[in-house]
């Protein structure tokens, strides 16, 4: 008996059933975790010119910035009749990188698991209660305590060895959660700080006739 | 030796409801831990604590009928269901009992007396 493995030793069903379970909710939160580590190593980074309450360190938003040219439609009023006028305006987008960006969220949407479980032993424990009522009343009951020891791993083919293969099975689907409605309304007011900044007046190019639609026109 | 490897079939039934609602506690248990962790950071605190229950649980059980109830005594059936005592039974000797189990939501009553009553 001193010999039996520790996994192979009476291992109450509770626990079988129960670890995988912590299991999942310890990896749930380790995830959310990892999601706050995101938004601070690739969203924000730190500020060293306020601190935030408690003395915590303040952190400001990273932002990227793109040059770009834009194509405008302007209505030039100065002709008669007035003409739409198309100009390539060379500009900078400022965007927070978090609006941008993916924010990873991965929730555990369902976990199974299978495993063989031979009970080794039932132990019951019987005890009773009695409770005074008023009076003279008494109330008597019992309730049995169950506990179900057994092993999950014990497979043996009339050789001392144990058969560790598909003994238990844990399926873990993660899916892409929704975001928290919080950091929702933190991504859309960084949303808003998105602004367009025109370096230069512009150039004026002249659109063929018939529209900006493009299309291949390929001569053969 | 007969008799410590026989036990009651509802026992062992009981039992293993017993385990499962309390591998939700352990489950449960675990989520309350985290609700402290999660209040007590300002960015963690913006996330739901994760929580999970037991959907379904399918479960197979198998073993010998060791005695037959007695319907007066009102006894409890006998069965044997270590894997020793099963090992070089016949097949047929062998039963399978499969239960389906799902969570039952527990209604709340509210215990109000009944005004003017």
């Amino acid at each position: 008996m001193a010999n039996i493995p520790a996994e192979l030793r009476a291992l109450p069903l509770e626990h079988v059933v129960g670890s995988p379970l912590v299991a999942a909710i310890k990896a749930q939160a380790l995830a959310a975790k990892t999601t706050v580590d995101f938004i601070k190593e690739v969203g924000l980074k730190e500020d060293t010119s306020w601190t935030a309450e408690d003395d915590k360190t303040g952190y400001e938003a990273r932002y990227v910035e793109f040059k770009f040219d834009r194509v405008i439609e302007e209505r030039d009023t100065s002709t008669d009749p007035p003409k739409t006028v198309h100009k390539v305006v060379p500009s900078k987008l400022t965007v927070p990188l978090l609006s941008i960006v993916p924010i990873p969220y991965i929730r555990i949407s369902d976990m199974t698991i299978d495993f063989e479980y031979h009970i080794r032993d039932v132990e019951t424990s019987e005890s009773t209660s009695e409770t005074n009522i008023s009076t003279n009343a008494k109330v008597g009951g019992w309730f049995y305590k169950v506990q179900l020891k057994g092993s999950f791993t014990y497979r043996t083919a009339n050789k001392r060895e144990t058969d560790r293969r598909s003994t238990l099975k844990i399926t873990v689907n993660a899916v892409q959660d929704e975001i928290p409605e919080g950091l929702a309304r933190v991504l859309d007011m960084l949303s808003e700080a998105m602004k367009v900044v025109p370096l230069s007046e512009g150039t004026v190019i002249t659109v063929p006739a018939g529209g900006s639609g493009g299309g291949g026109s390929g001569g053969g | 030796m007969t008799e410590k490897t026989e036990v009651s079939l509802k026992t062992v039934v009981g039992g293993i409801l017993q385990a499962l609602r309390e591998a939700k506690f352990l489950g449960d248990r675990e989520s309350a831990r985290l609700m402290e962790t999660y209040r007590g950071d300002a960015a963690l605190s913006a996330f739901s604590v994760p929580a999970f229950t037991i959907s379904e649980v399918e479960l197979e059980l198998r073993f010998a009928v060791a005695s037959a109830p007695e319907v007066r005594r009102k006894a409890d059936i006998k069965v044997r269901i270590t894997p020793e005592a099963l090992k070089g039974l016949e097949p047929h000797h062998i039963s399978t009992l499969k239960i389906k189990l799902s969570p039952v939501e527990l209604r709340v009553f509210e215990t109000r007396e009944l005004e003017g009553a």
